[in-house]
């Protein structure tokens, strides 16, 4: 019966090649976009690792410029210049503890939660790539991380010969695998700099917030300003008292440019950064949705046409088989079979196509720090295969309703 | 004869209705996509007020210091400083501004947070661009030189700091600095990159380098305070020529002056690592493909924008390929379904070319209509963007440039896609399409 129904499919092959070249198209789209909807999906469920809940962050633009490192600031100028900014940085710090709708503050540079951009590279002398931030010995408890081995940052951290690191559970296991990450040191690639040495190691800090893809994270201690090797922080982060109101952000404002009137300042609510970065992802998306919906809605449309279409012209074979005594259901499935004959054509060429894709998005992406996991494109195979082939019998549904009607009287009549 | 094919196709089309709805609903969507696109891009490059001169202006949006082996790079903010030494009195050039990157602007009123886009400018900002004064004047070169707190807003910001009455004379308050306002502006779209802003103020307006040294940052070469990279916010620089003609001779000149500059004299080459310069002077639509770095060399000379072109038209093809294999497919059957009609005009000698150029000319019609559809689609969908404010002070429509793209969008759709299945009909022997066809 398959191979009667092969034969009969390449009989009709010109016919037939279009329509799967329609099938393939469409399940190329949907694979792209299911698979772009599982991807954000998997990342949405995923712990974010941090609690945004009053947490604001202060954006400073201190316009000092030069090294951030304070040893290597060779003129007067910038030793000057750089001393100025920790004294208005300390002054700061002080009008902070002053001020009663404030809990706690922790400095950063250069990013903060919910910030698209960043620093990242490989980690010290090994070849596993990471993002990194500079974070304060206050930051954990201002953004609720959750320390799984170790510690965070204390004063302990001083006056050691070696550069302090927290990372997350996801570099811990690249790194290490299962030995135990605490206290390993990691060398740097230049000469004459300390160590980096894992402190502690912590769940998770997924920086571009709920859509970004989870990948490694370092954090390296911030030392109080003025210490050496330092950098300036670019940004405070803080939690505000429960009882505190929108108000608060222009007094805070106030106070700060009061004491520091040629440095800018700028307030955000974590929630509302986070409101800008899920509409910057779920804008394009559902732009991509709706066009490939319609796409797809189109060729439903259209393959019905074509299979209602090639039903009535295939009249009188059908009216042939149903006078040898084949019942309307073999009819019927006949022509679904030949339907799914071609889906499956489609499929297995789409598949030999989509194998290609983690290939060539990782040409695209060289050094990308975290691909999607490979289990996520295999879901997503599975849904689009299965729908795909709903879609199919869905177009030959009704025509092949039709074909069951055919009286062999009538077909054989035109003989 | 025309008339003749007309009649038919609109008879054909009339027979079989779900056919023709179905490809009806593929052709006007598949446009009204084309069609979205293509007005966003109109409204994007076009010239349109203010940039009303735009095809006689080239512009500089950024700058970038690289090693001597090119692979390290410090990309893209340029001081002011930079432009006002580097592009001053280039040959064939009109005028220039000089103008920042817009920022945020944060103001308080009666406890409300108001955030604005702010830009810095020159005084002859307004006189390349040609903004629409609905109040007052554009701050003058003099006010500029002089660093008065002066500023010109636009509707919007008029309608959220005052409520819509008028504002000239008004002081308002922003980033904790005040500024007189001396004239409204009508509201300019956030695409254009160029003029737009909320809130346009003198650029010497800027706050001064901490710590009153008169260089900071400076460590060699003493370049009387002049840093070539932006330290905050950046600029870019917009040059009026007085012809097209002169475009080439603007470029290669700030091209030839850019790259003697050696950085390591400045700043920014403190360790010795960065030594050459570049930027350039590109028209709208060449600086808008420099963005894109896997079609263009960041350190061309030329922009390469048709590499940019390139793969927009081949994105454009991908899209259409669905729809088009979509009509194709209906297409032949539905010519399969006139065989018989074939049979008979070949049997009294109508050549293949003809049936061809028939069915071709019966699919445009058919396509053209569905431009139509599609158009008008496009049409309500565009004021609904605009009612929405997705994209803030932006008024999308269909103008006439953007109508002819889409019917020749419509027509190139209709051939391709006619082509094929008229070519299978007409190899019909005629014996087997006056028995209805071969299966």
């Amino acid at each position: 019966m398959m191979r009667h129904l092969v034969r009969l499919v390449w009989n009709r092959k010109r016919q037939n090649l279009l329509m799967t070249i329609e099938m393939l198209m469409s399940f190329i789209v949907l694979f792209v976009v299911v698979h772009l909807m599982t991807v954000n999906v998997y990342n949405y469920v995923r712990p974010l690792g941090f609690n945004a809940d009053r947490v604001w962050t202060i954006e400073m633009t201190s316009g000092y410029a030069g090294p951030l490192d304070r040893n290597r600031s060779q003129t007067e100028e910038l030793i000057a210049e750089r001393e100025a900014a920790e004294v208005t940085l300390r002054q700061l710090y002080a009008a902070l503890d002053d001020l009663p709708n404030v809990e706690r503050y922790a400095a950063t540079w250069p990013s903060t939660a919910y910030d698209g951009g960043g620093w990242g590279g490989k980690l010290g002398t090994t070849t596993v790539n990471s993002w990194m931030n500079f974070a304060d010995d206050n930051f954990r408890d201002v953004m609720g991380l959750t320390v799984v081995a170790g510690r965070w940052f204390s004063t302990e951290d001083q006056a050691v010969p070696w550069q302090p690191i927290v990372i997350n559970r996801r570099l811990a296991r690249e790194l290490f695998g299962n030995d135990d990450p605490l206290n390993q040191t990691l060398p740097y690639a230049g000469g004459g700099v300390p160590p980096m040495r894992v402190v502690g190691v912590i769940d998770d800090f997924r920086q571009g917030g709920e859509f970004a893809q989870p990948t490694n994270y370092t954090f390296y201690r911030l030392k109080s300003e003025g210490a050496a090797g330092q950098t300036l922080p670019s940004s405070l982060t803080i939690r505000v008292t429960a009882r505190t109101t929108a108000e608060f952000e222009q007094q805070l404002v106030e106070t700060l440019e009061a004491i520091a009137p040629s440095w800018s300042f700028e307030i955000k609510t974590l929630e509302s950064k986070r409101e800008d970065r899920l509409h910057d992802t779920l804008n394009p998306l559902a732009a991509l949705g709706v066009v490939a919906l319609f796409l797809l809605l189109m060729v439903v449309l259209g393959m019905t046409g074509v299979v209602w279409q090639t039903v009535t012209a295939r009249f009188q074979e059908f009216g042939l088989r149903r006078a040898n005594g084949a019942a309307t259901a073999d009819i019927r499935r006949q022509v679904l079979t030949e339907l799914v004959l071609l889906t499956t054509l489609a499929v297995v060429v789409g598949l030999a196509i989509i194998v290609q894709l983690p290939f060539v998005s990782a040409v695209l992406n060289a050094g990308s720090f975290s691909p999607p996991p490979p289990f996520l494109s295999v879901s997503s195979v599975a849904v689009s295969v299965t729908v795909i082939y709903l879609l199919t019998l869905l177009c030959g549904w009704y025509p092949s309703r039709l074909a069951t009607r055919i009286q062999p009287a009538e077909a054989l009549h035109y003989e | 004869m025309l008339r003749h094919y007309l009649l038919l196709s609109l008879k054909v089309l009339a027979r079989r209705k779900f056919f023709t709805f179905i490809s009806i609903f593929g052709i006007s969507f598949t446009l009204l996509v084309l069609m979205l696109v293509t007005a966003l891009a109109d409204h994007a490059f076009a010239p349109m007020a203010p940039e009303t001169r735009q095809d006689l202006t080239l512009e500089a949006n950024r700058a970038l210091l690289f090693n001597d082996s090119n692979r390290g790079q410090w990309c893209c903010a340029a001081s002011f400083e930079f432009f006002d030494t580097f592009a001053r009195n280039l040959p064939g050039a009109v005028n220039l501004s000089i103008y920042s990157d817009t920022f945020d602007g944060v103001s308080y009123l009666e406890g409300r947070k108001i955030r604005s886009v702010m830009k810095r400018t020159d005084g002859e900002f307004w006189n390349i661009l040609s903004f629409s004064f609905l109040e007052g004047r554009p701050y003058t070169a003099q006010e500029v030189n002089q660093a008065a707190p002066v500023a010109v807003i636009s509707a919007t910001t008029r309608h959220r700091f005052f409520d819509g009455r008028p504002a000239a004379g008004k002081t308002l308050e922003v980033n904790g600095d005040r500024y007189r306002i001396v004239g409204v502006v009508e509201d300019v779209s956030i695409v254009r990159d160029v003029p737009n802003s909320d809130i346009w103020v003198p650029h010497t307006t800027a706050p001064p380098p901490p710590s009153g040294s008169p260089s900071p940052g400076m460590i060699t070469g003493r370049q009387e305070g002049r840093t070539l990279m932006a330290r905050g916010v950046g600029y870019r620089a917009i040059v009026l020529a007085a012809t097209r003609d002169a475009f080439p001779l603007i470029q290669r000149e700030f091209q030839s002056r850019v790259s003697r500059i050696d950085p390591r004299e400045y700043e920014e080459g403190r360790d010795g690592s960065l030594t050459r310069m570049f930027s350039t002077f590109d028209t709208k639509l060449e600086g808008f493909a420099r963005n894109f770095p896997p079609f263009t060399d960041p350190r061309s000379p030329d922009p390469q924008a048709w590499r940019f072109m390139l793969f927009i038209v081949t994105l454009a093809l991908l899209f259409v390929l669905l729809p088009t294999v979509n009509l194709v497919n209906i297409n032949v059957s539905r010519i399969m379904e006139r065989a018989s009609e074939i049979g008979v005009r070949k049997a009294f000698g109508a050549s293949s070319r003809i049936l061809v150029g028939q069915f071709v000319i019966e699919n445009i019609i058919l396509t053209v209509a569905g431009g139509l559809v599609g158009l008008l689609l496009s049409v309500i969908v565009l004021r609904a963007v605009t009612i929405s404010g997705v994209i803030p002070h932006t008024s999308l429509g269909v103008n006439w440039r953007v109508f002819a793209y889409g019917l020749v969008m419509a027509v190139v759709f209709g051939i391709i896609s006619g082509v094929y299945p008229a070519w299978r009909m007409s190899r019909l022997q005629a014996v087997d399409a006056l028995r209805g066809g071969r299966r």
